[in-house]
């Protein structure tokens, strides 16, 4: 990447997590330049010429970019564009609407490096196509079960023979009349297993006997793997629950399991991700999940991993190798 | 729309997926920051009140928020994508 090139990043300014990145590439002197959707169209401004690609600039205060001097683009945590209130509601949808295509539909073209790209965020979201590919790849998913159906889930825990949990497919926050809340990985009884199963999709998976479970990130082609142990029950079903509870430390990936990540993350186009996965008693690695735009602050808080080094020069360097 | 419907569409109203049973309120609040502490758009980053970064809620904002709605602690979000 010429010298010239600067770092977009796109998140809250509220995000201390990013600001971990920027700060490295404020060390090292790397242009950058950060700024929220939520601020578009008020506040930041493009203009976008289709001369043999994108050419023009987005600015945003003081601070201006030229399209063609992005070097690599920090997908982190943008929110939803805010459209001015003296426009009526289907106003602000339609400028929404036309928002985010032209400003997200310029910027994701750009010939630069993006971690992630929105794109394959959005494709490797979608968990049930996660564990195809992890299937694939030697990763070992649990037994999963994704039914609107409720006999088909009541045949399912049979089969199971033993515990079996509900995750969510999508979303980790949902909003229930209002009040935010939170829906963490749950053990399944088995009488419970009603009609409203079939008012939409539901996954279900074989409880996986786990020693500890591990959140491995991966930056480019650096591994960071932490184990993470859990202090009581409810930490031990979903260690969101508690994190007070949790203890941390650093682990080796094993080969095996190095190579069907480096695989599922190339089938997704993904140059980072935090996957979660169980390690048996046995200590068989079993993947859980990959997420795509994770958090990696707190592992780093820690076990002092230096996850925020490792995204800097990726960054940097606008190139995964 | 007769009464009869009207009556249905409650009903149905109150219906709940599966899933939703297992709904979670926030444990406890997002901690809220020490005075001084401003974003800085000089720096691009947030900064204590002596000016240099501030950093120590990146663990704090990714593990103390879960459940209370504040996305910064969620590993999915809602994505403007």
């Amino acid at each position: 990447m010429p010298d010239q090139t600067a770092v977009m990043v796109m998140t809250t300014e509220s995000d201390t997590t990013a600001d971990l990145v920027v700060e490295e590439l404020n060390e090292r002197s790397v242009p950058v330049f950060r700024f929220d959707t939520a601020h578009f169209p008020t506040d930041v401004t493009l203009t976008a010429q289709l001369e043999d690609g994108w050419r023009g600039s987005v600015r945003f205060g003081e601070r201006e970019i030229e399209l063609a001097r992005a070097g690599s683009a920090y997908y982190r945590r943008p929110s939803e564009f805010v459209m001015q209130g003296s426009m009526s509601g289907a106003a602000r949808r339609f400028a929404a609407a036309q928002s985010r295509a032209g400003l997200l539909g310029v910027l994701v073209s750009l010939d630069c490096l993006w971690v992630n790209h929105p794109g394959r965020n959005g494709d490797a979201s979608y968990k049930p196509w996660q564990l195809t590919v992890a299937e694939q790849v030697g990763l070992r998913p649990p037994r999963t079960l994704i039914t609107n159906g409720p006999e088909a889930a009541r045949r399912f825990v049979k089969e199971i023979d033993g515990p079996v949990i509900y995750k969510t497919l999508a979303g980790g926050v949902v909003d229930d009349d209002g009040v935010p809340k939170g829906m963490p990985t749950s053990i399944v009884d088995p009488d419970g297993l009603d009609d409203s199963i079939a008012l939409c999709a539901h996954q279900f998976q074989e409880w996986v006997d786990k020693h500890h479970e591990v959140r491995l990130t991966v930056v480019g082609d650096e591994f960071f793997a932490a184990e993470i142990h859990a202090g009581n029950d409810a930490a031990h079903v979903d260690w969101r629950n508690d994190y007070a509870a949790l203890t941390y430390e650093i682990v080796d990936v094993p080969d095996d399991v190095r190579r069907g990540v480096v695989e599922l993350m190339c089938r997704f186009g993904l140059v980072f991700g935090a996957l979660d996965f169980v390690v048996t008693p046995a200590g068989e690695w079993r993947f859980l999940e990959i997420n795509p735009n994770g958090q990696w602050g707190w592992i780093q808080t820690v076990t002092g991993l230096p996850i925020s080094t490792a995204l800097a020069g990726l960054l940097q360097g606008g190139s995964t190798t | 729309m007769s009464d009869h419907d009207l009556m249905n569409e409650s009903a149905e109203a109150l219906l709940q997926p599966y899933g939703m049973r297992f709904l979670q309120a926030p444990r406890r609040a997002a901690q809220g920051r020490p005075d001084g502490v401003h974003y800085s758009s000089e720096l691009q980053l947030t900064v204590g009140a002596d000016g240099n970064p501030w950093k120590t809620d990146a663990m704090a904002s990714e593990t103390s928020t879960n459940n209370d709605g504040n996305q910064s602690g969620e590993d999915t979000n809602t994505d403007p994508w």
